[in-house]
């Protein structure tokens, strides 16, 4: 059993290990938010050794929304295989520190943290998750349908839907009127 | 302040940390796993998702045409083909992938192509105002038809129609009967067969090794089984350590990363072998004794 190897594993390893060291921190990221830490390092591993066997599929300009493609899939894997989930909320939750506390006190937010947290706890999963693709990743609505491999149409109604849900939940929570409803609309990436 | 600032903030820092521990031997360890052939590779795969393109409407391009319909057996073995599932001219026009009935107050949704993408069923359930994701998951004939996921945000009113064994044809009869004010979020995965040669995930109660048309690999040396694997024209395969003992668990496994193929003996026992991604067979393995 040997492993093949062609003239270009060289320069193969070289672009992976490039991709390995600038995103594999990303990935096990978005892993981690949905799922626990072990099971994260699974998907974050099974990705990389996905990843590695398709390289030419990779697009070399934008690797990032290729690679939350295929972890998401080995999440949903891992899902279709009978693994309880934990909601996201409850994952920000538990990886959070110290550091979240301080810089939300300093940010200027209006709500409290912990209003804030709840109020995003009340979204559905799918919510949750349109909204981490756009605001954590900053990615396009191309980038992100990518990720999600749903049409980017679909994708503005789901994310449009999402911030319009947590936006309603904050105002409930704070009664505040600086949430600005009208301002959801915009702000399209 | 708008929503997206508030999930901004929410961001744990501790999600950027890096570890630089391990990270060349992790790296070193991929590469010496083996490529797939860039041969297998082209239409006649069916790609993990649509390449997005522009403002191209991918929807359809992403339709998973297994030729169910030809597809009736129950016996896995006679449905296991070694060639891998053929992509066919996607039609442009689309029948719906749901049918929908109301019944009273509730509204009772059945699956009407049980290989359309999942966001086919997305995009006509948020017709209907509801936020359900269903998907339907290539599973082994005995479970096809079962659910075999579901995650619901709304107090469980949602009431699965299940049809056990009877999940091989166009119409596979499993669905939802969902209230018709119902808003909250319902996620549910049905099994459905497999298409000729499509792995599916096994779990208990399923022959291990079935999920990638092997017959039973378990208590089997590598040297046969992989001969069965050659038999059946499967290339592309991995291997990953089967622990046998607690001190084998997780990270302190001798290859948490995957075994890379020449590591591996020909004498060593087989325990499992399941579906990867994008038709990678991977083995569990441990040395014989």
């Amino acid at each position: 059993m040997s492993v093949a190897h062609d003239e270009d594993s060289g320069d193969d390893a070289e672009a992976f290990t490039t991709i390995y060291r600038r995103y594999h921190t990303r990935v096990l990221g978005y892993a981690l938010v949905h799922s626990r830490r072990d099971v994260a390092e699974d998907i974050a591993h099974e990705t990389f050794l996905t990843a590695w066997r398709k390289l030419e599929e990779i697009p070399s300009d934008d690797p990032l929304p290729w690679l939350l493609g295929v972890a998401r899939n080995h999440r949903l894997k891992q899902l279709a295989a009978g693994h309880r989930r934990e909601a996201i909320a409850e994952r920000i939750e538990r990886l959070s520190d110290e550091r979240d506390t301080a810089a939300w006190d300093t940010g200027d937010l209006v709500v409290e943290r912990a209003a804030g947290l709840a109020a995003f706890a009340s979204l559905p999963e799918t919510d949750a998750e349109v909204l981490i693709l756009s605001a954590w990743y900053g990615l396009s609505a191309a980038r992100a349908a990518t990720v999600l491999r749903c049409t980017k149409a679909l994708y503005y109604v789901r994310l449009h839907r999402a911030r319009r849900r947590l936006a309603r939940a904050l105002q409930e929570r704070t009664h505040s009127p600086a949430v600005r409803l009208d301002l959801v609309e915009g702000n399209r990436s | 302040m708008t929503p997206d600032r508030v999930v901004a903030a929410l961001k744990p820092a501790a999600l950027e940390d890096r570890s630089e521990a391990g990270v060349d031997a992790a790296i070193a360890a991929i590469v010496a796993t083996p490529r797939s052939a860039p041969a297998a590779r082209g239409t006649a795969r069916r790609p993990l998702w649509p390449a997005v393109a522009g403002g191209v409407a991918v929807a359809a391009v992403a339709v998973t045409v297994v030729g169910v319909s030809t597809h009736r057996s129950g016996r896995p073995e006679a449905t296991v083909v070694p060639a891998p599932p053929k992509a066919s001219k996607v039609p442009n026009v689309q029948a719906a992938a749901l049918s929908f009935t109301r019944t009273g107050r509730y509204l009772t949704v059945k699956v009407k192509d049980p290989v359309a993408d999942p966001a086919r069923y997305e995009e006509e359930f948020a017709a209907h105002g509801l936020n359900v994701d269903l998907q339907l998951a290539p599973t082994s004939p005995k479970k096809a038809g079962e659910v075999l996921f579901v995650e619901d945000d709304g107090g469980g009113r949602v009431k699965m129609i299940t049809a056990p064994g009877h999940c091989g044809s166009d119409t596979c009869g499993v669905g939802i009967k969902i209230p018709l004010t119902y808003k909250a979020f319902v996620r549910v995965i049905f099994g459905r067969m497999p298409g000729p040669g499509e792995h599916y995930n096994t779990g208990p109660g399923d022959t291990p090794g079935e999920g990638v048309g092997l017959s039973n690999v378990r208590g089997r040396t590598v040297a046969d089984v992989l001969a069965e694997a050659r038999r059946k024209h499967i290339g592309d395969i991995g291997y990953r350590w089967q622990p046998t003992s607690a001190a084998e668990e997780g990270d302190k496994q001798p290859y948490p990363m995957g075994i890379p193929a020449d590591k591996v003996k020909g004498d060593w026992r087989v325990y499992d072998a399941v579906a990867g991604v994008g038709g990678e067979v991977l083995l569990f393995v441990h040395p014989a004794g």
